[in-house]
């Protein structure tokens, strides 16, 4: 399988839609062909060609498509791919990896937001921030990401893993208010502090916040105190405050917080005598 | 439109006129059909191997209004995969269950449809009803207000007052330009004014010395006194609640009296809602065989059938309780918009699964009732749209109709317990081409009282659908797919002479008329009760009564129907 | 002298209309029945009027014809790969039908400035739905009326008297016989209106709505206070709701702007959701401009979508954060802004409008704003709902129709007839 560099043809102002950028493309079609293929750069069609330098550097287990530059006008590159290697060097653009499937995204740099959104199966990791909507829904539907990992080595903004079904998301370091918010399912496992309002109307699924989280909302039940919580492989020890929520939603999901970083959330261990 | 065709040598199916499926050829001039065009200017179509009908007539479509208009900004979701791309002359759009209003143009068109009714729009949005419609290509429209919770109207029935509400009736028909007096939930949308419902016809209206008996015998007589063309359109109590088919079989029943002979005195729509049979969901069964029963010996009803598609569906309607109900039941997210002294109304998405007891129990009571009752002209086919599926699926509820096997292909798939408990499998009744057109065109038209509409004789408005299929080489019960295809994509649709659609292609975009109605009502009764109105206006309303009206000038294309007799 | 009545107030989403204009020689001189917002409207039209088509010229705007101005617009859209149609609080629904047009036509992107002000109320709506009802409703029924994080006493002035707490309706009559209760972080001139203030830290809603909707739902709380507010409070307030016969909840601008923006509002159509599960209860937003409702319905009905349109691709697309006005041009990423009915450059982040310096700017206003200092291309039209007629919707989605009661000063058209000249020339 071959290696493809890919880099802008020039500095981009307009956005760009490059859904069909996904290894399977460049498996199915010749080169020749791939330049061809029609793209949206604001409302003119352009010849992917017109607007991305490719070249062939090589060959690798997996066919392997490297963006190298500024593709933070580029959006829906990796839409729906399911397998082979995308990697970015430089940053990449609003609702990179689309409802992927299977393969690997790799992220040297920045994110944009609703990376991974409605993702399926596969993995995303990034080696810097992601913005908000990480593995999220888009408006008005029911369940965004089923399925895969992401892995995030800085920040992420608001809305991580909005109305997630299933899979794990993992920030390394802050992110924004309301994680998990109309969760159903899967693990949003936070390593830095958060935002206010997490949780917020899930009904399943569990959300892991290691930093300082400011409040819990009135629609959490304290628990008990956790010594340690498994995520895929590793077992996280400490102690961590559980709740159970959103109870107005009748939900059962799980919200855990380490107390050693909490202090402020210490008078719930009252709770535990009247328990 | 002054266009001259001449569309010849197809298979003409024009039930009003007795025509059933001989070939002929059909004149078109100036948008009407004539006896015969000539000259050298003439557009002569081949339809020869297809088949020719009047345009389809839709009685009972939600397409416009300020519900409708909630229940697209309400699911972006339902938009996202269902777009259609701008093309010269036409304009982009999306569906899928609520389709912006260019795109709701095009699809019907494309189906061979030329005339769509709007069937519940509050008074006091209607000025948004009518921009809509304004905005929707192509075809013919009406809208039917809600008059059946309306304060005057309540007023003027509890003090007996039938002339005066008559008056009231035609002249807000007049002043909106509606086309006919929509009943829904009687008494229940006031009743929801404070949370709650009427359980049956003779439930006292909170607030008001009245029963929804009354209203509906009162609306009756009112709609006999006027002469509209269309009867008293019921959106029956207790709707989607199991047990209900007996409350629909007393709403038909408690204006049998007012029956004279002549033309049928109540319109029950989306039957299929109201004709449950059992105490609670796990007992539901279908009520279809009473309900058809009652209809089948009692010429003064008429029903559409309101029939399920397994798809997904986003439900709407005035009936402001039951959608509260269905968001309990469901969890879905909903929509409620209460109307001051009018209605109230609610949309909340739905999605009907084969493999769901209930759902299944709905499409079949829904076929049930089509091929029980036996009159076509007083059983038509909708699905409600969108409550209980999209209008782009009437192909496949024609294909289930005209052909037994596609009704077991069906069945196959759905809930068999369901089918147990029913008796749709042993309905062997396949509807013919002659039937589908009159529970289509034909029926729709001549319960609407359009004249000119759902036939081809001469005078008739040049507003035709010819699909491409052969019905003497294939058999309709083998080849329904074949034909449910042909249905999807008109081969040509003639809209007022125009060719609007070429192998289910728009080509070109149109005005449609609105439709309305103007009564006669006496000029001392209608001055009199005009200004009893003007004068308790602002103690109902919060707007003023000048800017209540909606002046002529607002309809792109009107057409008003000037109706004789009246009070 | 000529009397015009019914006239609809063309200034917030009250839509009052029942003003009275009094006009001599084709002057407003009085305006009776308006509060003092909607009279200043009416009585300083004259003021700052943009008289003539501006065209900037080597950096400078000078007057030009109308003609050339339509044209040099039409020149710009067709030369543009993407350009943006924005504003719409301010115009009637037939300018709004035919800028969709354009944005359809060119391949653009429409949107309206709920994006600032409600739309979070949207995005709420489209995850939760919404119970709400006309103010009629409230008026007639309503023995309890809460207005959180708004302040219709300043912002909407004849809100209280017309619709709220101190009208009065068929089953409940006058403020006697209703509740009223005003939640937000300061003590505002409607707050010493109110039976009820409760007073929220900045930012804190969301939680306080949460907590209010646990309690509604007979959860019982493990806290004694929320963000400030002793839970006992929050009891009685939850008490005060369910007991209501019919209960409304007007919300403002302190709701959907605060921390947690579309949360907030999910919160509070899921915490008035409940209460109906209880009793009667309703919300209506507090929409600010006249029209900006009507934007919504007229964007919904032609693309399917509230706001945030984008045609690029030839069909409506729609995700607000990638799609919407404000997040595109603050990325930099338009070529061409079109501004009807909406001056951002007075309303929008500095930030974001230094961005504007590098995009090409059309603007149609009646008078002079700090947009139309900066445009390429400002064509100066009518005042709707004063010298043009239109239809417009009331917060509540009732729709309107604004009067003409004055002609426009000499020359000047109305941002429909200069539309319908830009749109013929883009087919």
């Amino acid at each position: 399988m071959k290696i493809y560099q890919i880099t802008p043809a020039y500095d981009f102002k307009l956005p760009i839609v490059a859904d069909i950028a996904k290894p399977e493309l460049f498996e199915e079609k010749q080169l020749s062909e791939v330049l061809n293929v029609e793209v949206y750069e604001g409302n003119r069609r352009k010849r992917f060609g017109e607007l991305f330098k490719v070249k062939e550097a090589g060959e690798a287990e997996e066919t392997t498509l490297e963006f190298i530059g500024d593709f933070s006008k580029v959006r829906r590159i990796g839409r729906r791919m399911s397998r082979g290697i995308i990697r970015v060097k430089g940053t990449a653009g609003i609702a990179f990896g689309e409802a992927m499937k299977g393969g690997r995204i790799i992220i040297e740099g920045l994110a944009g937001p609703w990376l991974g959104a409605k993702m399926r199966g596969g993995s995303i990791e990034v080696y810097g921030d992601a913005e908000g909507f990480l593995g999220g829904a888009y408006r008005g539907e029911n369940i965004g990401m089923r399925g895969g990992s992401i892995v995030v080595h800085g920040k992420a903004g608001w809305n991580v893993g909005y109305k997630m079904k299933n899979g794990l998301i993992v920030v390394e370091s802050d992110i924004g208010g309301f994680p998990g918010v109309h969760m159903s399912g899967g693990t949003v496992y936070v390593k830095g502090g958060c935002g206010r309002g997490a949780g917020a109307f899930m009904k399943n699924g569990r959300i892991i916040i290691l930093g300082y989280i400011p409040s819990i909302l009135a629609s959490f039940s304290f628990e008990e105190i956790r010594a340690s919580i498994r995520v895929e492989a590793e077992r996280l020890k400490g102690r961590f405050y559980t709740f159970v929520g959103d109870l107005s939603e009748k939900g059962s999901g799980r919200l855990f917080v380490n107390a050693d970083s909490n202090r402020h959330l210490s008078f719930y261990e009252q709770l535990i005598e009247e328990l | 439109m002054s266009g001259k065709l001449l569309i010849k040598n197809g298979f003409v199916f024009d039930p009003v006129n007795g025509v059933d499926g001989e070939i002929m050829d059909v004149a078109v001039e100036n948008g009407r059909i004539v006896e015969d065009v000539r000259g050298t200017d003439v557009r002569v179509i081949d339809a020869t191997g297809m088949v020719v009908m009047p345009g389809g007539v839709d009685v009972h479509s939600h397409i416009a209004g300020s519900k409708v208009n909630s229940g697209r900004a309400l699911r972006p979701e339902d938009h996202y995969r269902d777009y259609e791309i701008r093309r010269p002359g036409l304009r982009s759009g999306v569906g899928y269950t609520v389709p912006s209003t260019f795109v709701t143009g095009y699809r019907y068109a494309r189906m061979g449809y030329t005339t769509v009714i709007e069937p519940a729009t509050p008074m006091l949005k209607q000025r948004h009803t009518i921009e809509e419609l304004n905005d929707i290509p192509i075809i013919d429209k009406a809208s039917f207000p809600l008059m059946g919770d309306c304060w005057f109207v309540m007023e003027y029935l509890e003090k007996n007052m039938l002339k005066e509400c008559a008056a009231y009736a035609a002249w807000l028909l007049k002043a909106l330009k509606g086309y006919a007096l929509k009943i829904v939930n009687p008494g229940g949308l006031e009743s929801w004014g404070w949370g709650r419902n009427v359980r049956g016809l003779d439930d006292n209206i909170p607030g008001f010395n009245l029963t929804p008996r009354e209203i509906l015998r009162g609306l009756c007589k009112v709609n006999q006194m006027l002469n509209i063309p269309h009867p008293i359109h019921v959106h029956a109590n207790r709707l989607g609640q199991p047990g209900n088919y007996q409350t629909l079989i007393e709403t038909m029943d408690c204006v049998r009296d007012l029956y004279n002979g002549t033309k049928p005195v109540i319109y029950l729509t989306h039957c299929q809602f109201n004709s449950y049979l059992g105490e609670s969901w796990i007992e539901l069964s279908s009520g279809a065989p009473e309900v058809a029963d009652y209809v089948n010996k009692h010429p003064h009803v008429v029903i559409d059938i309101g029939q399920v598609i397994f798809s997904s569906a986003t439900t709407m309607t005035a009936d402001g309780p039951f959608q509260f109900q269905l968001h309990l039941l469901t969890d879905y997210k909903w929509v409620n918009a209460d109307v001051e002294c009018e209605t109230s109304a609610g949309v909340v998405p739905f999605k009907y699964k084969k493999r769901s007891y209930v759902h299944a129990i709905q499409w079949i009571t829904g076929l049930e009732l089509a091929l029980l009752i036996k009159d076509p002209w007083r059983v038509f086919l909708t699905t409600d749209h969108p409550n209980a599926g999209p209008f782009t699926e009437y192909p496949r509820v024609v294909g289930w109709l005209i052909s037994r096997k596609a009704r077991e292909a069906t069945m196959k798939k759905v809930n068999a317990r369901a089918l147990k408990r029913t008796m749709l499998d042993s309905i062997d009744r396949e509807y013919n081409l002659y039937e589908i057109a009159i529970v289509t065109r034909a029926g729709t038209a001549g319960i609407l009282g359009l004249k000119s509409k759902g036939h081809l004789g001469v005078g008739a408005d040049a507003d035709m659908a010819i699909y491409d299929f052969n019905p003497r080489n294939i058999d309709l019960s083998r080849d329904y797919k074949l034909v449910r295809r042909a249905l999807r994509r008109a081969a040509y649709t003639i809209k007022t002479g125009d060719i609007v659609c070429v192998n289910g292609e728009i080509v070109k975009s149109t005005e449609g008329a609105i439709l309305w109605v103007n009564p006669s009502v006496s000029q001392d009764l209608e001055n009199a009760v005009v200004s009893d109105i003007r004068r308790r206006f602002r103690d109902n309303y919060t707007v003023e009564f000048e800017n209540y009206l909606i002046d002529e000038s607002l309809l792109i294309n009107s057409r008003p129907l000037k109706i004789k007799g009246g009070v | 002298m000529e009397v015009f009545k019914n006239v609809l107030c063309p200034f917030c989403g009250c839509c009052c209309d029942d003003l009275e204009v009094e006009v001599d020689s084709n002057k407003i001189i009085n305006v009776k029945n308006a509060c003092a917002l909607g009279r200043g409207k009416f009585l300083s039209i004259g003021e700052h009027r943009l008289l003539k088509p501006l065209v900037k010229v080597d950096g400078e705007l000078v007057e030009t014809d109308l003609e050339k101005a339509v044209e040099k617009t039409v020149e710009m859209i067709k030369n543009s790969s993407y350009p943006v149609f924005y504003g719409f609080g301010c115009a009637s629904c037939e300018a709004i039908k035919l800028c969709l047009e354009m944005a359809d036509l060119s391949g653009g992107l429409a949107d309206n400035i709920s994006v600032v002000c409600h739309g979070p109320t949207i995005l709420g709506l489209q995850d939760m739905g919404i119970p709400s009802a006309t103010l009629g409703q409230i008026r007639h029924r309503a023995d309890l009326i809460v207005y959180w994080g708004c302040n219709p006493v300043e912002a909407h002035p004849r809100h209280t008297i017309r619709y709220g707490p101190l009208s009065s309706g068929r089953f409940v009559t006058g403020r006697k016989s209703r509740r009223m209760v005003v939640i937000d972080v300061r003590k505002t001139p409607t707050a010493t209106m109110a039976d009820v203030f409760m007073q929220v830290k900045p930012n804190s809603d969301f939680e306080i709505l949460t907590a209010l909707r646990a309690l509604v739902n007979d959860l019982d709380l493990e806290v004694e206070e929320v963000d400030g507010v002793p839970v006992a409070k929050l009891e009685e307030l939850a008490d005060m709701m369910i007991n209501a016969k019919f209960g409304a909840l007007f919300f403002g601008l302190g709701l959907t702007m605060s921390y947690g923006k579309e949360h907030n509002i999910e919160a509070a159509i899921a915490l008035v959701r409940d209460l109906n599960k209880k009793t009667k209860f309703v919300m209506i937003p507090m929409r600010g401009h006249f029209n900006v409702t009507g934007a919504n319905e007229v964007f919904t009905w032609q693309t399917g979508y509230p706001f945030c349109v984008d045609f690029s691709m030839g069909y409506p697309r729609y995700n607000p954060g990638e799609t919407s006005a404000v997040d595109v041009i603050a990325r930099g990423e338009c070529d061409l802004l079109f501004i009807i009915g909406a001056d951002p450059c007075s309303h929008l982040p500095h930030y974001i409008v230094e961005r504007l310096k590098n995009v090409k700017l059309v603007v149609l206003d009646p008078s002079i704003t700090p947009t139309v200092k900066m445009a390429d291309v400002a064509i100066p039209v009518a005042y709707v709902g004063i010298e043009a007629s239109g239809t417009a919707y009331r917060m509540d989605g009732v729709p309107l129709q604004l009067r003409k009661v004055v002609d426009p000063p000499p020359g000047i058209l109305s941002d429909v007839d200069v539309l319908n000249r830009i749109v013929r020339r883009l087919k």
